[in-house]
């Protein structure tokens, strides 16, 4: 009734939202279903109060309501119109929560005083563990463990001791009976669990109904008691069970397990919090993995109890929501989940264990690409496990990581990066304004740093939106280095290059804004890449991407050659220098591998990416790809759009429309030309890659990694391969097709996990018969 | 009533607590903020209060117990005029005295 006047406000305000999707949206709160219950509601009213009178107005009310005209409004000057949206319409169903169909009833007529069978409590467990793993895939609380009456009278009221909690709150019953204490055990040690997984959830970076939902209702998932009481209580009913005389021993076996598993589930969620060693963690992952069989096994001797959840719980929960049907996953689903989350539980602790500052990229990247991509839950211990209170690794310090990565990057054995720069107290000494200098760039850097590893941790969609974010911040960062690099070489009495070749001027090292460089090209380069992995390009977009891609990969292997240059004339001085000690040349060393391996992928990418691009234009020119029609847009307003977030970025320069058109296009060149030189590059970056595919796990800076690091590149190898036949079926078949004739053959683009690697989108080319 | 004097009378309402009892009986307690010539609702900062069930044993001669109503925080409600049954408004006792 009172939306007109919001209208246009509201459309304006959805265009600005539109307009900041790309870049802003991070930082701006989504408006989520249960955001307003995140504040404590007002103290309920008292209805009897005897300084309060009500008097009834219905009449009178209703009267004076009939004068005022069709649409004519009543309001608070203060109250807008466009709040008004947000009102809960009374009385409809599928608004109003506390709304009942007629006959319903609010409550549930559950007899908890009811005796269970043990099967039943096997089925009631194994329900259980199917709404845990449904809340872990993202779905809320509310739809899943709370709606389990039994977990209900566990909660609510918040209870204040365990040894006085029962079900059946008929009687003072101390005679409960052995199957309701088995499941009470169960459920304790169930929602602790929840309550170790929810508060690591919410401690990192994660986003709220699109990853998980932390929201508890104004439940208390046992925040106040000792995991030790509960571990106890689940003890204690272990013992019960054995002792026991009149349960089928495989019914009891069955039991004991639960109970077992639900010990080692709570006690893996204390241990995998802690960062002091990855080697305890992943044998508490592997443990509760291996319980995981018998419990499958088991689970045909469960009965379902049906009637013990209720989809009408949530009416009591602090929701405005009405209720939502309960979430139902099948135990396979919940049993693979749970498997994958103990996997990926033990390989994630191996991050703790530090090789060096790339390595440690590397495995966090792949970890991420892991599929499906590990869920919430394990990839928030990963930020803990990186950037938890701090200390980087549990052991770390963010600045200890920062100069291992300069140090492996562009400053290797450099005295900027001497930690005994930072005992000089003399102002005036060059040594104490270098020892300054770098701290200024490290504590501007070391947040951006950090962001590029916390953004992998995102979920995929997220990391190629917040990449947007990432470029832009490393633009500036850059752009401040370069002007601490100038203050800097007045301290180190840098000498410049001059090389009459390449420049009339001096060259400097500029090490600080070169380090930004590289990082920038990288996220340039990942962001474009995540684009082919999420499917955001249309197909006759490709050709112009895979053309960026080895636009931005061949700017980094001359910015990589340019730093290697410094590098080497630096190990070079330091050889001559008979004092410099062994420490320095593997500093040496280690940067200059460190660059020959990322030269070496950089020249591999582009080859591939450019193979990609000739062939993507072939198939554009034999009419294989054909585009969309779009009458609200042209080329050149959606090439703007798409690099939205290049523009920003003032080195390389976004490249003009016209200019990229040319280049991917090239009109100047035939098709066979075209077909010759994609073949060429994708050989060349075929031996790139089967030569990558030999190093070590050291000179490939994938330690920790190695496995998944070995298999990324081989799939990206066959992916390559694959596109060298491609281009010689697509030659072959324009070669005997008579000109101005059709080719005969048509072209499938896979979906992706359909190809051989997900960042390389290869046509597969089918013969026409 | 004049037209006039009816737009006075609810405006004099308005950020006044109302209690609104729907079809269901239900009542809402809450700030009277907008209404129309259906005499639909808006309330601010709303309490649903509900007539909790019967008790299920009710023994013959047991003294009558009083029970509170649940109540529920909604905040902001819109209540269709089609299924309010009564409407009652707050006033404080002490100043209804000087009024009358």
């Amino acid at each position: 009734m009172m939306h007109n006047d919001s209208n246009g406000l509201a459309s304006d305000d959805i265009r600005q939202q539109m307009a900041d999707l790309e870049i802003e949206d991070d930082q701006i709160p989504s408006p989520m279903a249960f955001a307003g219950w995140h504040s404590k509601p007002p103290p309920v009213p008292k209805l009897k109060s005897a300084g309060v009178i009500a008097i009834d107005i219905t009449e009178q009310f209703i009267n004076a309501a009939q004068q005022l005209d069709d649409g004519e409004l009543v309001k608070d000057p203060f109250f807008a119109l466009f709040d008004s949206v947000g009102a809960l319409e009374i009385m409809d169903p599928k608004m109003d929560s506390g709304y009942l169909e007629p006959g319903e009833t609010m409550e549930d007529e559950y007899d908890f005083s009811q005796p269970l069978l043990p099967e039943e409590i096997i089925g009631i467990i194994d329900q259980l563990l199917c709404h845990e793993m449904a809340w872990h895939m993202g779905h809320p609380l509310a739809q899943t463990l709370f709606t389990s009456l039994y977990v209900d009278r566990l909660l609510d009221p918040c209870p204040t001791s365990l040894s006085h909690l029962y079900f059946d709150r008929s009687e003072s019953c101390e005679d409960e009976p052995l199957t309701l204490q088995v499941l009470k055990a169960y459920c304790l040690g169930l929602i602790k669990t929840c309550c170790y997984v929810n508060n690591r959830v919410k401690a990192e970076h994660y986003y709220e109904e699109e990853d998980f939902v932390t929201h508890t209702f104004h439940r208390n998932l046992l925040e106040n008691f000792e995991n030790n009481d509960i571990l106890t209580l689940i003890q204690e009913s272990l013992e019960q069970i054995s002792n026991s005389n009149d349960i089928l021993p495989e019914v009891k076996a069955a039991l004991e397990c639960r109970l077992r598993f639900r010990e080692a589930f709570l006690t893996t969620a204390e241990i995998a919090e802690s960062r002091t060693s990855s080697e305890t963690i992943k044998t508490q992952w592997e443990s509760l993995q291996a319980l995981l069989p018998t419990l499958k096994s088991s689970t045909k001797l469960g009965k379902p109890v049906p009637a013990s959840f209720s989809v009408k719980l949530q009416r009591k929960l602090a929701s405005t929501v009405p209720p939502r049907p309960i979430v139902h996953i099948s135990l396979d689903t919940a049993y693979d989940h749970l498997e994958r989350l103990c996997r990926d539980g033990s390989i994630a602790a191996e991050v703790l264990k530090y090789y060096d500052s790339h390595s440690l990229m590397t495995f966090v990247f792949l970890f991420q690409a892991r599929k499906p991509q590990p869920s919430i839950y394990i990839r928030t211990l990963l930020q803990h496990y990186l950037f938890g209170d701090m200390v980087i690794l549990g052991t770390m310090s963010i600045r200890q990581l920062l100069d291992d990565d300069l140090s492996s990057t562009v400053l290797p054995a450099n005295k900027i990066l001497d930690r005994a720069n930072d005992e000089v107290e003399l102002p005036s000494d060059p040594r104490f304004k270098m020892a300054n200098d770098t701290e200024v760039f490290r504590s501007r850097a070391a947040g951006s740093y950090l962001d590029i590893l916390r953004t992998i941790c995102q979920n995929r969609c997220r990391i190629r939106r917040t990449l947007a974010r990432t470029v832009a911040d490393f633009e500036i960062l850059q752009l401040d280095s370069e002007e601490l690099d100038m203050e800097l070489r007045q301290y180190t009495q840098e000498e410049p290059i001059r090389d009459r070749e390449i420049s009339s001027e001096p060259i400097y090292s500029f090490p600080l804004s070169s380090w930004a460089y590289f990082y920038k090209l990288r996220q340039m380069e990942w962001l474009l890449q995540m684009g082919f992995e999420l499917e955001i390009y249309q197909q006759d977009e490709l050709a112009s991407m895979f053309w960026y891609l080895q636009y931005l990969a061949k700017t980094r292997s001359r910015h990589l050659e340019r730093i290697r240059g410094f590098n080497v004339r630096g190990f070079n001085e330091s050889r001559r220098n008979p004092a410099a000690v062994g420490e320095r040349h593997a500093e040496f060393i280690n940067a200059l591998a460190f660059i020959n391996y990322s030269s070496l992928e950089a020249s591999a990418t582009y080859g591939f990416a450019d193979a990609l691009s000739c062939l993507f234009t072939v198939l554009r020119r034999l009419s294989l790809i054909h585009s969309p029609p779009r009458p609200y847009s042209n080329d050149q307003q959606r090439y703007e759009v798409r690099m939205k977030p290049f523009r920003l970025v003032g080195l390389p320069e976004l490249v003009p429309f016209d200019e990229l058109k040319r280049q991917v296009t090239q009109p100047g060149e035939t098709t066979l030309d075209l077909l010759k030189y994609a073949a060429e590059s994708a050989m060349a970056a075929k031996k790139a890659f089967e030569v990558m595919s030999k190093l070590s796990a050291r000179d490939a800076f994938c330690q920790g990694s190695y496995d998944s690091w070995l298999k990324n590149i081989k799939d990206t190898l066959k992916a390559c391969i694959f596109t060298g036949i491609t281009i010689a079926t697509v030659k072959k078949a324009v070669e005997t097709t008579a000109k101005n004739g059709k080719v005969q053959i048509k072209v499938e683009i896979p979906a992706t996990g359909k190809g051989y690697h997900d960042w390389w989108v290869v046509p597969k080319v089918i013969p026409v018969l | 009533m004049e037209k006039s004097q009816s737009e006075d009378y609810l405006k004099s309402l308005l950020n006044k607590n109302l209690r609104i009892t729907t079809s269901d009986s239900r009542m809402f307690l809450g700030q009277f903020k907008a209404t129309d010539s259906d005499r639909n609702i808006i309330l601010g900062q709303t309490f649903e209060y509900r007539i909790p069930p019967p008790p299920k044993h009710v023994e013959q001669g047991a003294e009558p117990v009083t029970v509170d109503m649940a109540s529920r925080y909604l905040g902001l409600v819109a209540i269709p005029g089609g299924c309010i049954t009564k409407i009652e408004v707050e006033e404080f006792a002490s100043q209804m005295k000087g009024n009358r």
